[in-house]
């Protein structure tokens, strides 16, 4: 017993060790574009890019002592709009006339799990400064994310020189080619009408079919879910029952290494048939579906095919 | 000519257009065998085709009139399907075709449901533009594509249902705010046009 004492010491070392491997200057500018990021108001058009595709979208944000409220546009294709505020994501498709929102039973708060994640950062990826670069007419210092192992994707990234705001971000494989890029073309920092963040459609309208879901916390290790072992960096930081379109009671851990994060759903198949096994991807989000018994196993994250595949054939079930 | 049938699959063109396309449909048998080529490589990507089917196919093209009669709406235009990934990239067109013709894993049921109205407005994009029916640019870099060994076929709406449960958790939110999300907005199958 005389031990205890002294492990929460220890545990606190951990990210301190992390902390002084890493480029200090380079750790305090990640922590700059962290604050940016909670702190601006802003409106700009950006490109996303993955593989030969590129798209324009209109981003604004706007924060004020309650918070933040965002809302992202897609220039191109059909008329979509995600709009986020503190405690819920609502994405509405005109063209169904549906809405999907996402609620959070507990909203997070990010200067609580900051900390965290940087020093988690460290452990998994060699945080540096590059140079000073020109994007979109603002002076950037670039930062590179380069990952430790294979498990995840390296990162450039792109900081405004003044205010710390992300210009530009990209993500890399192994081989060092680009799987998927944000770029502002066009960006507006400072005043942003409260108005200009709100949903453009009224989705009180009955003609709108709402698809709520909702996530509670929830131990899967009570109940006989476990991961026998997951890719060095990543730890749980989430575990909750959800549903995912009509699907409901469906377990959701959440992996994370700090920057990038991987989904585990467990999902009853109650007499339905098992879908397919295997891998599907979108530039960095991988999925790996496979069957454990009469449950189905779908893991998402924005990582490598190798590390969904590994985290989804960790998935046990142990009679509680 | 091929773009203007992927535009009459996907629902596209206006009345008046479309109209004027079916009757080019009608007319030239060239433009017919796209459309159906078209169809079957919808049905081939669902997995709702068994193997000879691409012989059966053309033996009933012979005997009955095609069915022009476009159903895809501006809904399913958006949906779109997540094809399997190719472990070896720059999948030649005749692997594709051959691998189709084996029975896929069958997809859950309300999945299939799901995917039906969906398939079709997938394959017309990726195909404009190619001469048909020439799978080249579902080949192309950073697209899916897709594998005879653990294929996999998820329904767009389910990918994009579990893609929106998983970004809200993503650190790089704390970064780039909600930019993250375009993930899910992305209409990658169009954009390939």
């Amino acid at each position: 017993m005389r031990v205890t004492p002294a492990w929460p010491l220890l545990l606190l070392l951990v990210p301190a060790v992390a902390l002084a491997q890493a480029d200090p200057a380079a750790m305090q500018w990640l922590q700059k574009i962290y604050s940016a990021t909670q702190k601006l108001s802003y409106v700009g058009t950006f490109i996303y890019q993955h593989g030969p595709y590129v798209e324009t979208s209109r981003i604004t944000r706007y924060v004020d002592a309650s918070g933040a409220q965002e809302k992202l546009e897609p220039l191109e294709g059909g008329v979509r709009e995600i709009v986020r505020s503190a405690n819920q994501v609502a994405y509405y498709i005109p063209g169904s006339m549906t809405v999907k929102i996402e609620r959070q039973s507990v909203p997070q708060s990010f200067p609580a799990i900051l900390p965290v994640q940087v020093g988690d950062l460290a452990s998994s990826y060699t945080v540096s400064k590059g140079d000073v670069e020109r994007i979109a007419g603002f002076e950037c210092q670039v930062l590179l994310l380069d990952p430790k192992d294979q498990m995840r994707y390296g990162h450039k990234l792109w900081a405004d020189v003044n205010t710390g705001m992300l210009i530009k971000a990209r993500a890399f494989n192994e081989k060092h080619e680009p799987v998927e890029t944000f770029a502002f073309t066009e960006l507006k920092i400072g005043h942003v009408d409260k108005d200009k963040v709100k949903p453009s459609f009224a989705a009180k309208d009955k003609n709108w079919r709402i698809e709520d879901s909702v996530a509670t916390d929830a131990s899967l290790s009570d109940a006989g879910w476990v991961l026998k072992s997951t890719p060095s960096g990543f730890r749980k930081i989430g575990e909750m029952r959800r549903n995912i379109g009509t699907a409901f009671g469906v377990g959701h851990i959440v992996l994370s290494d700090g920057l990038a994060a991987v989904s585990v759903f467990i999902e009853p198949l109650a007499g339905r048939q098992a879908g397919p096994v295997g891998l599907v991807r979108q530039g960095p989000i991988n999925v790996f579906t496979r069957r454990l018994d009469d449950h189905w196993i779908t893991v998402v994250g924005e990582t490598p095919p190798e590390s969904v595949k590994v985290i989804a054939n960790a998935v046990e079930y142990h009679k509680p | 000519m091929t773009e203007h049938i992927s535009a009459l699959l996907d629902g596209e063109l206006s009345d008046q257009d479309g109209l004027r396309q079916l009757e080019v449909l009608r007319s030239d048998e060239a433009c017919r065998r796209t459309w159906a080529t078209y169809h079957l490589i919808g049905d081939a990507l669902r997995g709702d085709v068994q193997a000879g089917c691409a012989r059966a196919v053309s033996l009933r093209l012979a005997e009955e009139p095609v069915v022009l009669c476009p159903t895809v709406t501006q809904r399913a235009r958006r949906e779109r399907t997540w094809y399997a990934v190719s472990a070896a990239a720059g999948f030649a067109a005749v692997a594709f075709v051959a691998w189709t013709a084996v029975p896929m894993l069958a997809a859950r049921p309300d999945a299939q449901v799901a995917s039906r109205d969906a398939a079709t407005a997938n394959v017309a994009p990726a195909l404009a533009g190619a001469p048909a029916p020439v799978l080249a640019s579902t080949t192309a870099p950073g697209t899916a594509t897709v594998t005879p060994a653990g294929a996999a076929q998820i329904p767009a709406p389910d990918v994009e249902n579990y893609l929106l449960a998983h970004q809200q958790f993503s650190p790089a939110n704390a970064m780039q705010g909600v930019a993250p999300y375009v993930r899910l907005v992305s209409e990658t199958a169009e954009s390939g046009r």
